[in-house]
């Protein structure tokens, strides 16, 4: 580890920061956790930060080398942040699924959609970096505790015994995060053979009505609740207790009894309730975005205008901790992300009633895919900075972004014949998807880069290590989407699973529901 | 159906909103949303996830090494969610693989009505001694 003085005294040029080793195991812990939250995310509706985690693993495992430095773990940090954010994809990909445009999820497709979107994500949101990372006092709540983790980690504390305390922390850490995986998953194997259950049910009537009580007796669940906090604890509890104990009461007394009261309740809460809670959902997701536009839209622009104003004044060589990918790169490489998403989208049409309409309909969504790309990277990059990534509504903004592209493929498309529906449902399905990769990584972009700014980290370095994250991560999300579609299936999709325990995927459900019922006129339906 | 909660999801709204403003307490209407729309067996388990972490954080802030036991705790949290998530990737593909729910059932139906107990038991003293586990590890730093 380095220490104090090695911080300071070594030439930033030649400093040991972006490694094959880092970036190795930066691949390791993001296949890792991308798979683990792909999974528990389609399962819960909610996905973990991964950045935290993976800083510890990256400390423990690279003090192995006495050439490691906080700028390593730093770089590690970044890739595996990928992992946390890029899963976000499992809000919109397995509508395709869920309208039955697929049976399953085509790799390069999939893995095209993350790492287009990813990428561009990236490069929208380096230019973004000094407005609302260096030249803005956003408090940045993860970003900073990330850096406080490296920073204990490297021992930068002072004294030799803090230094040894900061080690015996990350050791202990290490262990920590070891141990609940292993209980976690210690427990679930004893499930998979039958000798415990990870669910327990009891169903009752009252009266004419019926209810019940289901629970979920797993340890990710545990974690997940201790992640998200008491508040949002005592809020979904509110939302149990008024479904069932109220609206599945008063639903189920609305019908004939069947004999099995299990079916019965659940049966009225799958059909009926579950749309009220999907209302709630669309409602709730873009207020909590709509409570954040009139900050969000002013510290935009004016954190815009005052890097302007910056970098007219300045000359001569930039310090090492200011240099971003070039700015030319940026444009190239943005400009080059498109011709593969084109040609993806051709691909996409081709075959289909859609086919004689090919060249607006890409040339739109590229058009598309640029102007909201833009205002999305710069509007979730700021939610970054304002309320963390883990908190950010991104499925506020997937369902405002579904709406756009639906409404626009309805004004350029006229979709008349209900042939072409279900085609326009799953293009908008598509172009969103990358949208929203372009936007929870400018989000994980800005989010890191505040942690690099307070470690003293080199951008451009960071920024290429996040490409990094992202490509590992859209490598594995297709074959784990399609190994949950064929053995669980998702839940409201026309292809059953192997068990009958489907994912709720609720993000997705709502979305591809939302781009039907602009498109098809029917609410109903997914 | 979705029209009514919509109107419902505005009601949450409101009460965050009230709730901001007088008590400085939030009640995000997300969250409410999402125990409407996911299973039970999904959300019960989140609540008490929740509250235990709750518990856990103010048990260690009273001890020694108050910050680190908190960061021991996130970390114990995302191990959780680390460990479960990979299970669940790899049963996925046993059950894709044998195209059967419990490809290596040790036990059947007959035995569930004691894995019921036995689960119910061990499942909460697990949790509490992981917890009571890494809350004491910090303070011996």
């Amino acid at each position: 580890m380095a220490s104090r003085s090695a911080l300071a005294s070594t030439p930033p040029e030649r400093r040991t920061e972006l490694t094959v080793r880092g970036i190795v195991l930066g691949a390791i812990i993001t296949v890792v956790f991308t798979a683990a939250n792909v999974y528990v995310g389609l399962k819960v509706g909610l996905t973990f930060a991964s950045s935290i985690p993976a800083a510890v693993i990256s400390m423990a495992v690279l003090r192995a080398f006495r050439t490691s430095t906080i700028w390593e773990n730093n770089i590690v940090q970044t890739v595996a942040s990928a992992a946390g954010t890029l899963s976000s994809i499992i809000f919109v990909l397995p509508g395709l699924v869920m309208i039955g445009w697929w049976t399953g999820f085509p790799f390069w497709y999939s893995f095209a959609i993350c790492a287009v979107g990813g990428i561009l994500g990236v490069m929208y949101s380096v230019p973004l970096r000094r407005a609302m990372v260096t030249g803005s006092d956003l408090p940045y709540p993860e970003g900073i505790a990330a850096a406080e983790v490296l920073k204990v980690g490297a021992g930068m504390a002072g004294t030799e015994a803090q230094r040894a305390a900061a080690i015996a922390e990350n050791k202990l850490g290490l262990t920590v995060v070891i141990w609940g995986a292993v209980v976690g998953a210690v427990y679930g194997t004893l499930v998979f053979v039958r000798l415990l259950m990870d669910e327990v049910a009891r169903f009752f009537r009252l009266g004419a009505s019926a209810s019940g009580i289901d629970i979920g007796l797993q340890f990710a669940l545990i974690g997940v609740g201790h992640l998200v906090g008491l508040s949002v604890g005592i809020a979904m509890l509110a939302g149990i207790v008024l479904s069932w104990g109220i609206l599945v009461p008063i639903t189920t007394s609305h019908h004939a009894a069947l004999p099995d009261v299990a079916a019965f309740a659940t049966g009225v809460w799958r059909r009926e309730v579950r749309l009220i809670g999907a209302g709630a959902i669309a409602v709730a997701a873009l207020w909590s975005l709509g409570r954040l536009a009139g900050p969000v839209v002013g510290g935009v622009i004016s954190s815009l205008a005052a890097a302007r104003e910056r970098r007219e004044g300045r000359g001569g060589d930039l310090p090492i901790t200011e240099r971003d990918i070039p700015f030319n790169t940026v444009v190239l490489t943005s400009a080059a992300c498109l011709l593969p998403l084109g040609a993806l989208l051709a691909a996409f049409l081709a075959g289909t009633p859609l086919g004689s309409e090919v060249v607006p309909l890409v040339l739109g969504a590229l058009v598309y895919t640029v102007v909201a790309g833009l205002v999305v990277a710069a509007v979730c990059g700021y939610m970054a900075g304002l309320i963390g990534s883990s908190n950010s509504p991104v499925s506020g903004l997937a369902i405002l972004t579904v709406l756009g592209a639906a409404l626009l493929l309805v004004a350029v498309a006229r979709p008349g014949d209900p042939n072409t529906a279900k085609e326009l449902v799953a293009y908008a399905l598509f172009v969103t998807a990358v949208i929203i990769n372009v936007a929870t990584i400018s989000n994980d972009n800005l989010q890191d880069l505040k942690t690099g700014q307070l470690v003293g980290a080199t951008p451009w370095r960071q920024q290429v290590a996040l490409i990094f994250g992202v490509i590992f991560g859209a490598l594995v999300i297709p074959p784990v989407l399609n190994l949950l579609n064929h053995s669980f299936g998702f839940a409201g999709s026309p292809i059953h699973g192997i068990t009958n325990q489907p994912l709720s995927a609720p993000q997705a459900t709502l979305i591809s529901a939302l781009a039907n019922g602009v498109i098809a006129g029917d609410l109903t339906g997914a | 159906m979705i029209g009514i909660g919509a109107l419902i999801g505005l009601g949450i709204v409101a009460i965050d909103e009230i709730l901001r403003r007088t008590a400085k307490r939030q009640f995000p209407p997300l969250a409410v949303a999402l125990g409407i729309y996911l299973p039970m067996s999904v959300t019960i388990m989140v609540v008490v996830g929740a509250f235990a972490g709750n518990a856990y954080n103010s048990w260690v802030s009273r001890g020694k090494n108050p910050d680190v036991a908190v960061r021991l705790g996130i970390l114990l949290a995302s191990g959780l969610i680390v460990g479960e998530g990979l299970l669940g990737v790899a049963k996925s593909g046993l059950i894709a693989a044998t195209s059967k729910e419990f490809p290596f059932a040790i036990a059947g139906d007959s035995f569930e009505p004691v894995a019921t107990i036995v689960s119910l038991i061990a499942f909460p003293v697990i949790v509490f001694l992981l917890y009571r586990w890494a809350g004491r590890l910090a303070p011996r730093l």
